[in-house]
């Protein structure tokens, strides 16, 4: 995380640089602050990604901001290292998979819709 | 150099637990999973053996006993292998109490028109002998079952007839409030051994709060005693719903239990459908929820330890998945879902529904479950448009919030949940109340393992070994 601050009674901001937490690991993180809060976010320039955090029903406290802020950098840093993992281990995870369910010529494709709405 | 295995890892009281593709555990050192990744861990260091012995590390790129990991991983979804099992029959939506939570959405005692007709039921049971599965359930539900005794008795000699030709293995379930165990019930039960599943929500004063009687508990536990007499003590089982009320008695409830001589109890929470949607505060209501679960397993525990066996079923369901390599019965703690595949319902007018919850948001109007009807194909009800649309977000293991969840292997996935209480089927985590339920139980189950291993784990392994799963 670059920096993070408030910018208002119930608005964080904060900026993240996309060649240290990927896309992926940005997405995960707020994922799962939208419990709480409404997310705004876009590109400041190439590499520096700008996200504004407003409190959905309150404002921010002190205690709440400095909380908030050591959350999200654990997020931050916690995703990023499931996201190794993930990257690392996808084909072992594949190959697993296919030999613990595929049965061969048995398999039966029930030609799922492309058109689902679910 | 050592090469990563699949794993997920979450923070919990300044440890990290590592849980692996197929639900082996470990607790380790905060800034361990940095050191794991980064490649840190020297080859003298127990913890390499541990995460070697373990499936999380491996020296080759492909581990030697993959297969072993493919046999485990299917080992612990093994519950799909035969496919549907527990097939629940809604005899009838009458019921003679008035539960102030009533999940069913029961009616009148004289509102014949809600009652399952025999032609219904024969085309229901022929549905159920086209389940792979070589071991059946026939669950009676309601309403209440028991005020439908004929039925109740054509049903199970039908099954009987037919599985002349189909040779399953069949179980047969009569889930009843206990209030009408008539001699002709109870006979139907001893010829045909069916099990009785009763509810008892704690001590007289709750029980006939929750039900809306002022003399509901007497009539259950007399029933019973009555079913216990004659049927066996072993042939009846209790489990509980916490009412809002029931959330201010964690201990009164488990001493009820005990003195209506039952050696477990199923802490069951409320779920958002029928009368239970107007309920509450769900939010507040969960919160509450969990710190009397931790209350309530408490008080199990220190009953265990003064030498009195006593089961939380379902932190037992949970320590199973955790603690051993075998898959468990229950739906709501499947991946893939429960729903279909595990589970189906054939409502009292004839229409199929996906699970139990998915009939009861039909009593509201809503039938974006509802499968079909008993006269359609088996295959367009099983395997169908709705079926298919509802499996392509039925595995915890790909959705968003539940993916990288280190828990994924030991909870399930709820569309029909997710549903009803979020609008969609996919859900979503941060708000999602089953979510909040499950993750904190886990955790606090783990969190009894951590701090104080050598007192609760001899206990939760004698509840494992003692539980069918």
């Amino acid at each position: 995380m670059v920096s993070f601050d408030r910018i208002a009674e119930n608005k964080i901001q904060l900026t993240v640089d996309i060649t240290v937490f990927n896309d992926t690991v940005i997405t995960k993180t707020l994922y799962w602050m939208q419990s709480d809060y409404s997310v705004f976010w876009s590109s400041l320039n190439r590499n520096i990604q700008n996200i504004i955090l407003e409190r959905k029903n309150d404002s921010i406290s002190d205690e709440e901001f400095f909380k908030l802020k050591n959350q999200i950098n654990q997020n931050l840093i916690d995703f990023k290292t499931r996201d190794i993992v993930n990257q690392e281990t996808k084909n072992i995870r594949d190959i697993l998979y296919i030999k613990a369910f595929a049965n061969g010529e048995e398999f039966e494709d029930y030609n799922l819709m492309e058109s689902s709405n679910v | 150099m050592y090469n990563l295995l699949p794993f997920r890892f979450e923070r919990l009281k300044d440890k990290e637990i590592l849980v692996n593709e197929v639900g082996d555990f470990l607790i380790v050192p905060t800034t361990t999973v940095k050191r794991i990744v980064d490649k840190e861990i020297k080859k003298d260091e127990e913890l390499y053996k541990d995460l070697t012995t373990w499936y999380f590390i491996c020296e080759k790129s492909i581990p030697e006993l993959i297969d072993l990991l493919a046999a485990r991983l299917r080992t612990k979804k093994a519950f799909l292998n035969n496919f549907t099992a527990l097939h629940i029959f809604v005899l009838t939506l009458r019921c003679n109490q008035n539960c102030i939570y009533c999940q069913a959405t029961s009616r009148e005692c004289r509102e014949s028109a809600y009652d399952m007709t025999q032609e219904v039921m024969v085309t229901a049971i022929d549905l159920m002998f086209k389940s792979p599965s070589p071991s059946l359930t026939m669950e009676f539900q309601g309403g209440e079952p028991s005020l439908m005794p004929r039925l109740l008795l054509f049903a199970i000699e039908t099954a009987e007839q037919k599985n002349e030709e189909h040779l399953k293995q069949i179980t047969y379930v009569l889930c009843t409030n206990s209030i009408n165990l008539t001699d002709e019930i109870l006979n139907i039960c001893i010829q045909y051994r069916v099990l009785i599943s009763t509810s008892l929500d704690g001590f007289e004063a709750l029980h006939n709060h929750n039900r809306g009687k002022s003399d509901s508990y007497s009539h259950v536990v007399n029933g019973i005693n009555k079913a216990r007499t004659v049927l066996g003590f072993d042939r009846i089982s209790a489990l509980m719903t916490a009412s809002e009320e029931s959330l201010k008695y964690p201990k009164e409830i488990i001493n009820s239990y005990l003195e209506n001589g039952f050696h477990s109890i199923f802490l069951r929470a409320l779920n958002p459908y029928g009368l239970a949607t107007k309920y509450s505060d769900w939010s507040e209501y969960y919160d509450q929820f969990i710190d009397f679960y931790r209350e309530a397993l408490d008080h199990i525990i220190d009953l265990n330890k003064s030498g009195i066996f006593f089961v939380e079923e379902f932190s037992a369901l949970i320590l199973r998945k955790i603690l051993t390599p075998f898959s468990i019965g229950f739906v709501d703690l499947q991946s893939p879902s429960g729903i279909i595949n595990s589970v189906i319902v054939y409502n009292y007018d004839g229409y199929v529904y996906a699970s139990d919850e998915s009939r009861m948001l039909a009593e509201h109007g809503d039938y974006t479950f509802r499968l079909g009807h008993v006269s359609d194909h088996y295959d367009s009800l099983f395997y169908g448009e709705k079926a298919q649309k509802i499996g392509l977000i039925w595995a915890n293991e790909t959705i968003a919030g539940c993916s990288d969840c280190a828990f994924v292997t030991y909870c399930g996935a709820d569309p029909v949940r997710n549903y009803s209480t979020q609008g969609d089927m996919y859900g979503f985590r941060p708000t999602s109340s089953f979510c909040k339920k499950h993750k904190q139980i886990i955790q606090h189950l783990f969190s009894l393992i951590i701090e104080r291993k050598d007192e609760v784990l001899p206990i939760f392994k004698r509840w494992i070994n003692s539980s069918a799963g």
